[in-house]
């Protein structure tokens, strides 16, 4: 790809140390986000993704190797905070309603102005939410929630979203709905997102790229170019390039990206 | 002078409704209160009959043990009295309870944070703890003199220990996802503690303080036994010195209330500021 480079992931080495011995959770990962593109890392349970995800938000600190997120440390974007994190549980406060929890990262280092009251509640709005504004986080669904967390991380206008599993924890309705949202959301934003996920479905309909994790040690397998176009509407899971795509993730993931049918170095569909 | 008569009858008769809804609306209120009330004020009252007609009937020396009558009598003849030295008492426990609950979270905000620090104060903190409290109050006593500043010490030290170990926990206690959240936008350290660990550890303090807060009293009543001649305590040592049953007995009433008024303040507080916390969302 000839866009620039959001984020530089450059032969990371990640490895924890437990009681139990040594953990490598990332051997020598190597992987370019895109300016503006839509990447999702998907992998079986424990491969090192979230691992991943929190060295690009500099959550984390490599062991060896190095992160870049326009070209300097995680630390300094996030100093500018210029990434928006969504975790698998939403991790909103409990004390605050859902508008005072927006304000939250406009509140920290001091910087809520006049202008932040009217921005959280067109956030509130984008994600439908506009009517909710004074509930607490226990008067709201698991769906609502996540919605109140995804707006929590647009209303500093973070060039980078870094979203963990942001739709894990919800039940299989709520979920393919807020699929269709989250491409709404980002199809309007065009922000520069790296998306976790164990659905391949979801992986597919809302990536530009999706880059395929094999555990222990976790490496990436492959990173497949989704070549769909935009904006995708309901119903595009059924149709046969979708299922083409689905099909190939799934035998990656399988045979690990070691001498199945499947494998290879290339990006591009056959 | 009909006219205005006619007049205002329209308008009493469209008050009327909107008075009976709000002493409907209060009464509703009052009504879980009066529900938690009069079940234990039967109880109290029959207890109180059933004390009365034994000592009567047992004709037992007031000096052993008083009717409820003469207690009562005793309490309503003496009530700026009672409520003099009750207020003393009350002064002297929650000085010692601010002093030592304040204390305690300031150790427990330098202690959840580092581990070697957490490791070096903990043994000190158990020895407090482990001191019976009568052993120390003659010594502060002998340090400090017959005025109130013995008696806060020791509600400070009974504050202490609980607070601290709950405060511990309830600052390491917040959630992982909103502590990385902060994190990742640039949040200080010390805006972490204001914005997450402090309000976190809200429901672990309330459960300190409805242990401790009664504790404080018991321990400015206690310290009182030793030294001066203010508060419920001195007032029960000099009664029982005297066998004055029903002075003893008004002191202990007064100090139940005392307990009870603390009880519910900080019951109403609690639910007040941990709305939002599992314990009080479960119904």
């Amino acid at each position: 790809m000839s866009l620039p480079h959001h984020v530089t992931v450059e032969s990371i080495v990640k490895r924890f140390t437990a009681k139990g011995g040594d953990l490598l959770a990332l051997d020598n990962v190597t992987l370019d986000v895109c300016d503006g593109e839509f990447l999702s890392i998907i992998g079986v349970s424990g491969c090192g993704k979230t691992t991943l995800l929190r060295l690009m938000g500099g959550l984390e600190t490599p062991t060896a190797g190095k992160v870049l997120v326009k070209g300097s440390e995680p630390r300094e974007a996030q100093r500018h905070k210029q990434i928006g994190f969504v975790f698998q549980d939403p991790s909103l406060l409990p004390w605050r309603t859902v508008q005072q929890n927006v304000l939250l990262p406009l509140q920290v280092n001091r910087q809520q102005d006049a202008a932040g009251h009217p921005r959280a509640q067109a956030i509130l709005s984008t994600v439908g939410l506009e009517e909710f504004a004074q509930y607490y986080p226990h008067q709201l669904s698991g769906g609502m929630k996540q919605r109140v967390a995804l707006a929590r991380s647009l209303v500093f206008d973070p060039s980078l979203l870094l979203m963990d599993e942001p739709l894990g924890a919800l039940d299989e309705l709520t979920r393919s709905a807020m699929r269709y949202e989250l491409l709404r959301i980002w199809e309007a934003s065009r922000k520069t997102v790296v998306m976790v996920t164990h659905s391949i479905a979801e992986a597919v309909l809302l990536s530009d790229r999706v880059a395929v994790m094999t555990p222990r040690p976790g490496r990436i397998a492959d990173i497949i170019a989704i070549d769909l176009p935009r904006p995708r509407k309901p119903g595009i899971e059924r149709e046969p390039a979708f299922l083409d795509y689905v099909e190939r993730i799934q035998r990656l993931l399988m045979t690990g990206g070691h001498g199945g049918p499947a494998t290879g170095r290339t990006t591009a569909l056959r | 002078m009909d006219q205005p008569l006619a007049e205002q009858l329209p308008s009493v008769s469209a008050q009327s409704p909107s008075i009976g809804r709000s002493a409907r609306r209060a009464l509703k209120a009052a009504v879980p209160a009066l529900g938690y009330l009069i079940p234990p004020l039967i109880a109290l009252i029959i207890a109180g009959v059933v004390w009365e007609f034994w000592v009567r009937a047992a004709d037992t020396p007031t000096y052993i043990v008083p009717a409820p009558t003469k207690v009562l009598d005793r309490f309503f003849g003496g009530l700026s009295y009672f409520w003099w030295h009750g207020w003393v008492t009350l002064y002297e426990g929650m000085l010692g309870f601010a002093l030592g609950a304040g204390g305690a979270v300031l150790f427990a905000i330098v202690m959840a944070s580092s581990r070697p620090v957490e490791k070096s104060i903990m043994p000190l903190a158990i020895l407090v703890k482990v001191t019976p409290i009568v052993a120390i109050a003659p010594l502060f006593t002998i340090w400090f003199g017959f005025g109130s500043f013995p008696k806060v010490l020791i509600a400070a030290f009974l504050t202490f220990y609980p607070v601290l170990i709950n405060a511990i926990v309830g600052f390491r206690s917040m959630n992982p996802g909103a502590h990385d959240f902060l994190r990742s936008v640039n949040a200080s350290p010390a805006e972490i503690f204001l914005r997450l660990r402090m309000p976190s550890s809200l429901p672990y303090l309330f459960a300190a303080f409805r242990i401790v807060i009664p504790l404080a009293l018991i321990g400015a009543t206690v310290a009182e036994w030793f030294s001066g001649d203010r508060g419920l305590g001195s007032v029960i040592i000099v009664a029982h010195n005297n066998l004055d049953m029903p002075t003893l007995f008004s002191a202990i009433f007064t100090l139940a209330i005392i307990g009870i008024g603390l009880t519910m303040l900080t019951w109403v507080l609690e639910k007040r500021l941990t709305f939002w916390h599992e314990s009080n969302l479960a119904r």
